[in-house]
């Protein structure tokens, strides 16, 4: 060492000092959770929190709507068959005099509860067969990608149809149905996130501590997928409705007098040219709920991304 | 090291002002700076996480756009004209031609899919008016400089073949082909092992001899910062706490944040029981400390510190402190 | 033979890669290379080597993170080498690592409380919520942080902030030794000395033994008793500190003490570059691994592998310039 360093280091007084006492309450108070963040950058998106918001008047609309009706949804009112928009009926009568507003009001608890439990039904199943897949590897994984990528050939509808013949009309069978072909996406989802956070120095440093396979699965590797399983729930949501709605449709999910959005819309296919206002509100109802389903997932998407971070 | 070289400022930057502007906050990355380069001297920045030098580094180069960031206050001056309040276009001219920054990261500074004789060609062909033939030749001579054995093969293969040391070196033919006035280095040797970290340290000292490349050094290791630069400029917090040649800063340190720095590092061959460290953590940027961004760690710190932000004094031979323990003894500068 | 806490012998990590024709000999990834060291209760053992060497490779199979493919590990006395995973987890609470990307190791979505209570709740070592808080509180105090800290989520952390996170996480469960992989390197120069200080406390009060790798040879002399450097997957040179520092003997060595740029703009230098750069794992050069590099490669060199020679008490050497016969040999040649 040279002659100046060393005088140099013989000034050199040791540095003490409380920089602790330098920290404000207003920053000993500010927490930043994730949670707080997602919603802070979601309440960023106009858009989206509109969407929101009709999502949840819909839920609204669905829970309590039945008892707020003006009219019963088999009311049959002869005196005022196939009738447009009026002060007495908004949307109008049917065929049978029914009032059409009352129906669609009705029918919202049907759409969304055949498109929420669908998913659900699917995203579960799908979550659980992906973290196997990804974690485990070898057999395990080819046999659930081989069985995810038979399911992926068919295209949706196709492969809805197919499973409701076999099982039968009927709304419960939907709900299978619209389970199963949502699956495989879930699954593959699930499967790439856990592929990569399997590797993620934290789940190493578990592995270190001596966590096991199913604590590292559900407490490290699922609540970092959580965010996209939550995304493509949404958007898989606007997906079910529309299939339930396009089975009800060919008549192979609801069955009359239910009133499905589909079924509605497949009544008024005889009366497109004189009434179309019975198929012009099911329309619009099935294609504002997708929408928004859609548009809200979009939103969440932004929101959840951490990549998308200032 | 070799005698101060005298001559005029070929980089001047005046009391820049580069901010950030987020969803809920204005994060003030540099906060009045002034910085002056001279001509075919390297001078280091130094400074650590938050402290504002690579911002600096792009506010030269004027790779803001796109980014959160604006430069809303002050002049950066290129041998004399200004360089900010310029049009896109003529920053584009500017950048690989007359100023040229080299990387950290030499992995993912190089396009993966053109061949290294492509990528050093493309600065040439886009501001030299001259063609692809003559374009490869000086190419090829710009990467013999760096010392790269077997030049012509080189000049075919595609990055992901060459190492870190070789693609560093590829990064610095790219950027002295145009023959640029100045060079900017952020951290080039960071992301290297030791060994060859000692090759390029020793390229660019030899490439400063022959070429005269005036040079912007960025690191956080004031080693580096021994070895190869002239000058040496200290930032904190987005601010210049000390500036001067390099062996006033090492040897006549003023500031208490240089001071811990230097204390702070383990020195090969020194044997010592407790390394002496700055207590506490760079504050964070919503909740700056009025006063002297330094006070809460610095053990030195009066009434006077924490309340008022101390000026630059003057401690002679243009060596600048910004403290208040330095009014005794330099003058106001 | 109690004195030593860890026994490693002739250890191989190899990684099988795809060979280029299909009927042609698998490859192997030669990550740790036949690696022989013991490391003592209550030392530091510093490995260190430039990048690619296999130094975390190797610290991450003692720690059983890695498959090991030869050799032995004993620790405490057990040979952990091939234990299943539910027979290896009551030993994992007697080694911990503290990682290098304070930005990776913490998981961005469990609070401190969690991450640092995680060790405690998977070895049942705390009887009720009461004695968690208390302990994971305390850990936290005594890596410098504070109570408020421990709701808060990592990425509010600065880097230097989490690495203590992670230190206070490794101290947990009471290890009696601790692997760190390069924990300061992603920090920042000032609190680079803080973390290190920190680890020097903790190894006074806790009394632990530590195996630290890093490849900044500044920071390894201040903080090991005992040094290894590695090149390639095996090492050059190790023993006592001092005598390596102040004269290392393998050529290797020299010409990274040599390389390290020092903060002193009058100070000497004289450097040895070397020259080319680190070969691959995959098809290591023949005989002493480091001879396409240097300087004073002998004919030998090119062909065997050197054994390791002793040179000093606690001072040994992996090279062909130190076996006293060769040398003769080669004194002869040049007669």
């Amino acid at each position: 060492m040279t002659e100046e360093k060393k005088k140099q280091d013989q000034t050199q007084k040791p540095l003490e000092a409380n920089p602790q006492a330098a920290i404000t309450d207003a920053e000993k108070a500010d927490i930043r959770t994730p949670l707080s963040e997602a919603i802070r950058k979601f309440k960023k998106q106009k858009n989206s929190v509109i969407a929101l918001c009709f999502i949840l008047f819909l839920v609204l609309v669905a829970v309590v709507g039945y008892y707020l009706v003006p009219f019963g949804i088999n009311q049959y009112d002869y005196n005022a068959i196939l009738q447009g928009p009026s002060g007495k009926h908004l949307f109008g009568t049917d065929e049978f005099g029914r009032d059409l507003f009352s129906r669609i009001v009705c029918g919202t608890r049907i759409s969304l509860a055949v498109g929420l439990s669908a998913v659900t039904v699917g995203a579960i199943c799908g979550t659980i067969l992906g973290l196997l897949s990804g974690y485990y590897g070898g057999i395990i994984d080819s046999i659930i990608m081989r069985i995810c990528d038979t399911l992926f050939a068919f295209p949706g509808i196709i492969l809805a149809i197919a499973i409701v013949a076999v099982l039968g009309s009927g709304l419960y069978n939907v709900v299978i149905a619209v389970a199963v072909f949502s699956t495989p996406t879930f699954a593959r989802l699930v499967r790439s996130r856990t592929l990569a956070l399997k590797e993620a120095v934290f789940v190493q440093a578990a592995k270190s501590m001596g966590a096991s396979d199913m604590r590292i699965l559900f407490k490290h590797i699922l609540p970092g997928a959580i965010p996209e399983i939550i995304v493509q729930y949404t958007m898989s949501v606007g997906t079910s409705i529309l299939t339930a709605s396009s089975l009800s449709f060919l008549g192979m999910g609801a069955q009359p007098p239910t009133p499905e959005w589909g079924l509605l819309l497949s009544n008024g296919r005889n009366y497109l040219l004189e009434s179309a206002h019975i198929t012009l509100f099911p329309g619009l109802a099935i294609f504002f709920t997708v929408l928004s389903f859609n548009i809200f997932g979009d939103g969440l998407r932004d929101a959840l991304d951490p990549k998308l971070t200032d | 090291m070799e005698e101060k070289i005298q001559g005029k400022n070929i980089l001047e930057i005046k009391d820049l002002h580069t901010y950030f502007f987020m969803d809920d906050t204005v994060v003030k990355s540099v906060d009045g700076v002034d910085i002056e380069l001279k001509k075919g001297a390297t001078l280091g920045i130094v400074g650590e996480s938050g402290s504002g030098k690579s911002v600096t580094a792009l506010s030269v180069m004027g790779l803001l756009m796109g980014t959160r960031g604006k430069v809303v206050e002050g002049n950066i001056l290129l041998d004399g004209k200004d360089i900010v309040h310029i049009s896109e276009e003529e920053k584009r001219k500017l950048r690989g031609n007359q100023i040229s920054m080299i990387f950290q990261e030499p992995m993912t500074s190089l396009n993966p899919v053109m061949t290294i004789g492509h990528q050093i060609m493309e600065g040439l062909l886009e501001h030299e008016n001259i063609s692809k033939e003559e374009a490869y030749n000086k190419a090829l001579e710009a990467l013999r400089l760096t010392g790269v054995p077997r030049v012509e093969k080189m000049m075919k293969e595609y990055p992901f073949q060459l190492s870190g040391g070789q693609r560093q070196r590829v990064m610095i033919a790219m950027a002295l082909v145009c023959k640029p006035k100045i060079l900017i280095a952020d951290e080039p040797t960071t992301a290297l092992d030791v060994t060859i970290q000692a090759q390029i340290l020793d390229l660019m000292n030899n490439l400063k001899k022959e070429i005269g490349t005036s040079t912007l050094f960025i690191t956080h290791d004031l080693g580096v910062v021994a070895e190869v630069c002239d000058d040496v400029v200290v930032m904190y917090c987005g601010r210049v706490v000390e500036k001067g040649d390099v062996n006033s800063i090492f040897y006549e340190t003023a500031h208490p944040y240089t001071k811990g720095l230097l204390a702070s590092i383990p020195h090969l061959g020194e044997k010592s029981q407790t390394l002496t460290t700055i207590p506490g953590n760079v504050p964070n940027p919503k909740y700056m400390p009025a006063g002297c961004k330094f006070s809460p760690r610095c053990s030195y710190a009066t009434e006077q510190c924490k309340n008022e932000e101390p000026p630059f004094f003057d401690m002679g031979n243009g060596h600048l402190s910004k403290c208040w323990l330095c009014a005794k003894k330099g003058g106001q500068a | 033979m109690e004195d030593n806490l860890l026994t490693v012998k002739n250890l191989q990590v190899y990684y099988p890669v795809k060979s280029d024709t299909i009927m042609g000999k698998p490859n192997y990834v030669k990550a740790v290379d036949g690696v022989t060291f013991d490391v003592r209760r209550n030392e530091v053992f510093g490995i260190v080597g430039e990048s690619g060497c296999g130094k975390s490779t190797l610290g991450r199979a003692i720690c059983r993170l890695e498959h090991i493919t030869g050799g032995t590990v004993v620790l405490n006395g057990v040979d952990i080498t091939n234990l299943s995973n539910r027979e290896m987890r009551p030993h994992r609470k007697e080694v911990q690592m503290i990682f290098q990307d304070p930005y990776a190791s913490l998981n961005p979505r469990m609070s401190i409380f969690n991450i640092v209570a995680e060790p405690l709740k998977i070895h049942h070592l705390a009887d009720n919520k009461a004695a968690m808080t208390d302990t994971v509180l305390n850990l936290l105090r005594k890596v410098g942080l504070d109570y408020y800290h421990a709701n808060r989520y990592p990425h509010e952390f600065s880097g230097g902030q989490r690495q203590r996170i992670g230190i206070a996480r490794a101290l947990a469960v009471a290890p009696s030794m601790i692997i760190a992989d390069e924990p300061v390197s992603a920090l920042d120069v000032s609190i680079q000395a803080q973390v290190l200080n920190l680890l020097n406390e903790l190894k006074r009060d806790f009394k632990l033994t530590y195996i630290f790798i890093a490849h900044d040879l500044s920071v390894v002399e201040y903080i090991s008793d005992r040094v290894g450097v590695m090149y390639l997957g095996s090492f050059v040179e190790v023993g006592n500190k001092d005598k390596i520092y102040n004269a290392p003997l393998h050529p290797y060595t020299k010409a990274l003490m040599s390389a390290v740029p020092i903060p002193d703009p009058k100070a000497q230098r004289k450097r040895i570059i070397l020259q080319g750069s680190i070969p691959s794992a995959i098809n290591p050069p023949a005989g002493c691994k480091f001879h396409t590099r240097c300087q004073q490669c002998m004919e030998i060199c090119k062909t065997v592998p050197p054994k390791r020679y002793q040179v000093g008490e606690d001072h040994y050497v992996y090279c062909h310039l130190y076996d006293d016969k060769i040398k003769e040999q080669e004194m002869q040649k040049t007669k």
